[in-house]
């Protein structure tokens, strides 16, 4: 059978000043009709770039300079502006990442759907418009006549990737690029997307090219995979086939890396293939931590931190008309103890309060009411200096992204040091030379110091925003959803990082997380936030093996299927 | 001396110092630019003659055209105004005053838009929605306007004659204030931009003290902004400044400005001499095009999106 | 979206009424008022009868009540050069600078709009890369320098147009009007065309700016996704989208013809309410000064408003929720 589309070493290069950036590398792709391949790679695998080569929206200056697509029997990869519009819509639907963004804000759903479907069917207006009906139905929008004339501020996100998909549709395409489709939404929106897309691909035999960053997106939606490393396949197959017996180096490390939901390991297996990897070692550190001045106060109080009854009600915006101003309870009493020494988790979905809790531990936020106790004294409020700058050196928090929680302009050495410096707690040399010793530590050499942030991966600015963490010798690390913005290679290894520092420091952790698998990797006790109440709070592996609340159990479901079986991939990380 | 090596290599490789090395046009103005910049400065030694020393000036050379000489064999390049000052002088101090009032308007500008701005992204509340309405209200009203009403509302506080006196304060004074809401605004905007960031909120649970988070922090975030306006701005303050003293509210007649010169010049225009006004609007249209092409330019290679 | 003009109006009378308080200051604080009325050789008698006459013997807010509600009634008071009464100034002076400002403002939008347009779609064009040359030499050329340079070159060099002062008029009731006669046509091109370059180049580039950005937008890309011709990308979807600031743009540029018609009124000798403000300033005639300033504020005001309700029209953002 030959396939809807063929592409044969293609090479996709950007030229810069810097030289010329070869963002695919003589890669090659078969897609049949009536199946999902999907292209799975991490940040700067050059996965999107395929999809916009096919439809030559490539941007500029990127542009193709070597190999063929072959489309439906015919190349493409050398046709003009104007013959390649013809197929964009026509044969060939895209989907992008992000639905909010996607529509245009100004025209109703029906307006956008018509308008494409009389420009490549050339129907009259009321049979597009039927078929505008059709469209929306079969994307399973309710009650399409009327939502069809709605703005699309008017719909959810869901709802919006189910408009966008319909968009795509119009002209019966051949093929389906998806990038990331559902990488912007929420778990359980995600789970229905993908399953309409299944369906659709079924029922119109259509050819999808899925591209996502998500093993679990491949494993549920995919029949076949290609991996993609640095602009190079490096490994491609049935779906089953590749995630039960992972041939390549990178796949193995990558489907290691990919935290599990069904037991927890001691440390994420040692993955070669991903960005200079660290061994860290902390346990010299541990040595500094003995000496530091701070003293344990109320030496064997158990709890660490005590959080009673917190309160948090932000008051929207009232203007001059709207009257009262509306209150929105974003926690609403909650408590709960952190013993010294554990990895307290908090996990919810957007919205959950679970970010609101950490701002108010840190004292970003002023709680509304309630009281946050640290080694048994009250430190909300106003509290006299001296208490207040032990607590805020003892407590240091690891922010979400690594790209914006260093002022970019300011280098590396004095931003770990700014803490040390701030406290009093060296002299200007002595810091820098806890910086370098830091820097070491954290597998960066001193050089590193006198660079600014932006000269760094995602992966090393988080472990620099860890080093500056680690400054003050602190007792207790709250990390808001450290890794969320990172790789899943990249993940395992800060996440790895942060195991350690637990074990030898003894540190006191609050891990927050929207990912569950991630959670039960890291955390000894968790708790389950929704909507600003805390519903359950219970040790990790109680809470995955027999949930109590109902929204646990429905989290729980939701997790993407594991890609793989446990000893498929332990038995392959032990021969390599 | 380590540092300084790794700033110049810094500099030279970086993306602002390429997209200038690329652009001749920008090479041009930035050149027009300081020679312009440096002629007003040198003008007391450049100028050929003192247009403030009352002996050298005779109504009998008055209005000559260029490269003329008069009967005391002076020589004028570019001619004579209607007071017989050489007008090739009276440019080189004219531009003293339009590059100095436009220089220092916007120093002002610059500090009162960015102090406020920061303060009002900062604190938010109460003050940001008092001191962002002022700016809105301003906003609404011309330049030039807030320009000719702060210079009527001195003039009539101090009255005429001392006027005369403080005139070049009062013109910095009232172009820098039609001038601040500019910066605050933009100032404002990419502090709220800045603020949300995480390095921000790093500094602040660290407990950094509010006066070193805006200085340290968000204030070097916020500078090519900052940067662009400015460049913008003088050349709006020297268009404001050559505007108000063409009205015959800004500098006094008897000093030398780029449009009171203009101004006396558009009144021989219509006996056909045109020298006056010409040679002073050119250098005018020269200064004020040079600072809007580096303005320009600036803006978009500071901008990360059109890259 | 009743809710949201409603509360535009209201937020144009708060302005208004600032704006007021500034010109109450001006008229209260700046010099005597008393002192400026009367001749020199007024009694102490006379003095504090036009003192009562003008309530200033009473609380400062309860003056500014009354400054307001004679706004409210027409009434400025009287200017302190020509002893005339300020409204009845300005009722004759409205016309010229009116009409002055909106045919400038017309040939700036018909021009400026369609140029911002062009460059920003064909971006590497001959033509745009004019525009662009052509932009930065209007905005970098003052107002009152193109003014000297038309007249010199259309009055004095080919002898075109008059270059000084309004003429050609025809009277309809109390309006005067140059537009319906070749002569008066012919008074009023010169300083319109002057003041319409500025604003012009200043709405081009403005277009050009917000154009450019929307067309970078996701939901461009996504519509060229889909295989839509240009013609509907770019003007179904570009263009409409770009009409939110762009409206803005032209409401707040509109508000500065008036402003600029002071240098252009000043340079053609055009009887207009910008030449007014000027020599108020010049004598200090302080009525006349916060009167400017008060119709200066009403025209933005009402600019303002009407570009809101223009958004309203496009954006369904702001009409269903």
């Amino acid at each position: 059978m030959s396939s809807l589309i063929r592409i044969n070493n293609l090479q996709v290069e950007y030229p810069s000043r810097h030289g010329v950036f070869i963002a695919l590398n003589q890669i090659s792709l078969n897609v049949d009709a009536g199946t999902i391949h999907g292209l799975v790679g991490e940040s700067g695998a050059g996965k999107s770039t395929v999809g916009s080569a096919i439809v030559g929206l490539l941007e500029n200056p990127g542009h193709i300079t070597a190999g063929e697509i072959i489309f439906d029997g015919q190349r493409i990869d050398e046709h003009s502006e104007k013959s390649l519009r013809a197929l964009r819509g026509r044969s060939i639907g895209m989907i992008f990442q992000d639905p909010l963004t996607s529509l245009n804000p100004l025209l109703t759903v029906a307006e956008q759907l018509t308008e494409t479907i009389i420009y490549h069917l050339k129907f009259s207006r009321k049979e597009a418009w039927e078929r505008c009906l059709q469209l929306l139905r079969e994307v399973d929008i309710p009650d399409p006549e009327q939502r069809a004339h709605y703005y699309p501020h008017q719909f959810s996100g869901g709802m919006r990737q189910r408009v966008v998909i319909a968009l795509a549709l119009c002209s019966e395409p051949k093929l389906l690029i998806a990038d990331e489709p559902t990488t912007a939404l929420d778990v359980s929106v995600q789970a229905q997307i993908l399953q309409l897309i299944k369906r659709l691909t079924k029922s119109h035999n259509l050819g999808v090219i899925l591209v996502t960053h998500d093993m679990g997106v491949i494993a549920q939606t995919t029949d076949k995979v290609t991996v993609l490393y640095q602009g190079q396949v490096v490994e491609t197959g049935d779906t089953q086939t590749i995630l039960k017996d992972p041939q390549h180096g990178y796949t193995q490390s990558l489907l290691s890396a990919v935290p599990r939901a069904d037991r927890k390991l001691k440390r994420f297996p040692h993955a070669s293939w991903i960005e200079d990897d660290v061994q860290s070692n902390f346990s010299d550190l541990l040595d500094d931590w003995k000496a530091s001045s701070v003293k344990i106060v109320k030496g064997e109080s158990q709890n660490i931190l005590s959080v009673n009854k917190l309160n948090m009600h932000f008051k929207t915006a009232g203007s001059l008309f709207s009257g009262a101003s509306k209150i929105i309870k974003a926690v609403n009493d909650v408590s709960f103890d952190v013993k010294r020494g554990e990895v307290f988790g908090i996990v919810g979905e957007s919205g959950s309060g679970k970010s609101t809790v950490a701002r108010m531990i840190t004292r970003l936020y002023e709680p509304t009411s309630g009281n946050i106790a640290f080694e048994g004294e009250s430190v909300t409020g106003t509290i006299p200096k001296v208490r207040l700058n032990h607590y805020r050196r003892c407590t240091q928090m690891i922010f979400q992204d690594p790209y914006s929680s260093m002022n970019p302009r300011m280098r590396v050495r004095d931003i770990i040091a700014e803490p040390i410096l701030l406290y009093g707690l060296a002299n200007k040399k002595e810091a820098f030379l806890r910086v370098n010793k830091l820097l070491e530590h954290i597998g960066l050499d001193t050089a590193a110091g006198l660079k600014f942030p932006h000269e760094f991966s995602g992966g090393q600015r988080q472990r620099i925003s860890i080093a500056r963490a680690l400054a003050t010798e602190p007792r207790l690390l709250i990390c808001d959803e450290p890794t969320s913005a990172l790789d899943v290679s990249i993940q395992a290894q800060i996440l790895n990082i942060l195991k350690d520092l637990q074990e030898v420091l003894g540190l006191t952790m609050i891990f927050i997380s929207h990912d569950l698998p991630v959670i039960r990797q890291m955390c000894d006790r968790v708790a389950v936030m929704k909507q600003g109440h805390l519903l359950e709070l219970t040790e990790t592996a109680e809470l995955f093996n027999s949930p109590k609340h109902e929204y646990t159990r429905t989290l729980l479901k939701l997790i993407p299927s594991a890609p793989v079986t446990c000893d498929s991939v332990d038995s392959h990380i032990t021969t390599t | 001396m380590n540092a300084i090596k790794i700033k110049v290599v810094a500099m030279i490789d970086s993306d602002l110092w390429y997209s200038f090395k690329r652009s001749p046009l920008i090479i041009i103005s930035a050149t027009l630019c300081m020679l312009l910049i440096l002629s007003s400065i040198f003008a007391p030694w450049l100028a050929p003659y003192n247009p403030f020393d009352e002996s050298t000036l005779s109504l009998w050379a008055a209005n000559l055209p260029p490269l003329s000489t008069d009967e005391d064999g002076f020589f004028y390049l570019l001619g004579t105004d209607n007071q017989g000052r050489d007008i090739l002088s009276t440019i080189l101090y004219g531009m003293r005053t339009s590059l100095g009032v436009g220089l220092a308007a916007v120093v002002f500008a610059i500090v009162l838009g960015t102090s406020l701005g920061l303060l009002a992204a900062y604190s938010g509340g109460w003050l940001d929605n008092l001191l962002m309405r002022v700016a809105d209200i301003q906003l609404s009203f011309p330049a030039i306007l807030v320009a000719l009403l702060v210079n009527g509302i001195v003039k009539a506080v101090l009255g005429n004659s001392q006027m005369e006196m403080v005139a070049i304060y009062v013109l910095i004074l009232a172009i820098g204030l039609s001038e601040w809401v500019q910066f605050a605004r933009a100032v404002r905007g990419a502090a709220l931009v800045e603020k949300q960031k995480e390095y921000v909120q790093a500094a602040r649970t660290m407990g950094v003290p509010t006066l070193m988070i805006l200085l340290r922090h968000l204030l070097p975030n916020v500078s090519s902004p900052i940067l662009v306006i400015a460049t913008i701005s003088i050349a709006v303050a020297i268009i404001t400044e050559a505007t108000l003293s063409f009205l015959g509210i800004g500098m006094p007649q008897t000093q030398p400005s780029l449009g009171t010169l203009i101004r006396v010049g558009g009144d021989y225009l219509m006996s056909g001499e045109w020298w006056i006004t010409f040679f002073p609007g050119i250098t005018l249209v020269l200064l004020v095009l040079s600072f809007n092409l580096l303005g320009d330019w600036l803006r978009d290679a500071l901008n990360p999106q059109l890259k | 979206m009743l809710k949201f003009l409603l509360q535009r109006i209201v937020q144009g009378i708060v302005v208004m009424l600032v704006v007021a308080f500034v010109a109450f200051c001006i008229f209260r604080f700046l010099g005597d008022p008393v002192n400026n009325m009367v001749g020199d050789s007024a009694t102490e008698e006379e003095k504090e009868q036009i003192r009562q006459q003008l309530g200033l013997d009473e609380p400062v807010a309860m003056q500014y009540l009354k400054f307001v509600s004679n706004i409210a009634q027409g009434e400025f008071g009287t200017s302190y050069r020509t002893r005339t009464s300020v409204i009845e100034q300005m009722k004759e002076r409205l016309p010229a600078t009116l009409e002055l400002s909106f045919i400038s403002g017309m040939l700036s939008i018909l021009l400026g709009i369609p140029m911002g347009i062009y460059s920003a779609l064909h971006p590497k064009s001959w033509l745009s890369k004019q525009f662009l040359v052509g932009s930065l030499m209007g905005i970098s050329i003052p107002t009152f320098l193109t003014g000297l340079l038309l007249i010199y070159l259309f009055s004095v060099v080919l002898g075109w147009f008059p270059s000084q002062g309004r003429g050609g008029l025809v009277e309809l009731g109390w309006w005067t009007t140059s537009l319906l006669t070749v002569k008066g046509w012919s008074y009023i091109i010169l300083p319109a065309l002057t003041l319409c370059i500025y604003q012009m180049t200043l709405i081009t580039r403005m277009v050009r700016a917000e154009m450019i950005e929307v067309m970078r937008t996701d939901y461009i890309k996504f519509a060229k996704a889909r295989g839509l011709p240009d013609r509907i990308v770019q003007y179904r979807h570009g263009l409409k989208n770009s009409l939110v600031p762009v409206i803005t743009i032209i409401g707040l540029q509109l508000g500065s013809v008036v402003a600029f018609s002071i240098i252009t009124e000043t340079v053609f000798n055009w009887p207009g309410l910008g030449q007014m403000f000027i020599q108020s300033i010049e004598f200090v005639d302080i009525p006349v000064m916060s009167a400017y300033l008060i119709f200066v504020g009403a025209f933005f005001v009402i600019l303002n408003l009407l570009v809101d309700i223009a958004y309203a029209f496009i954006d369904p953002r702001l009409r269903v929720h």
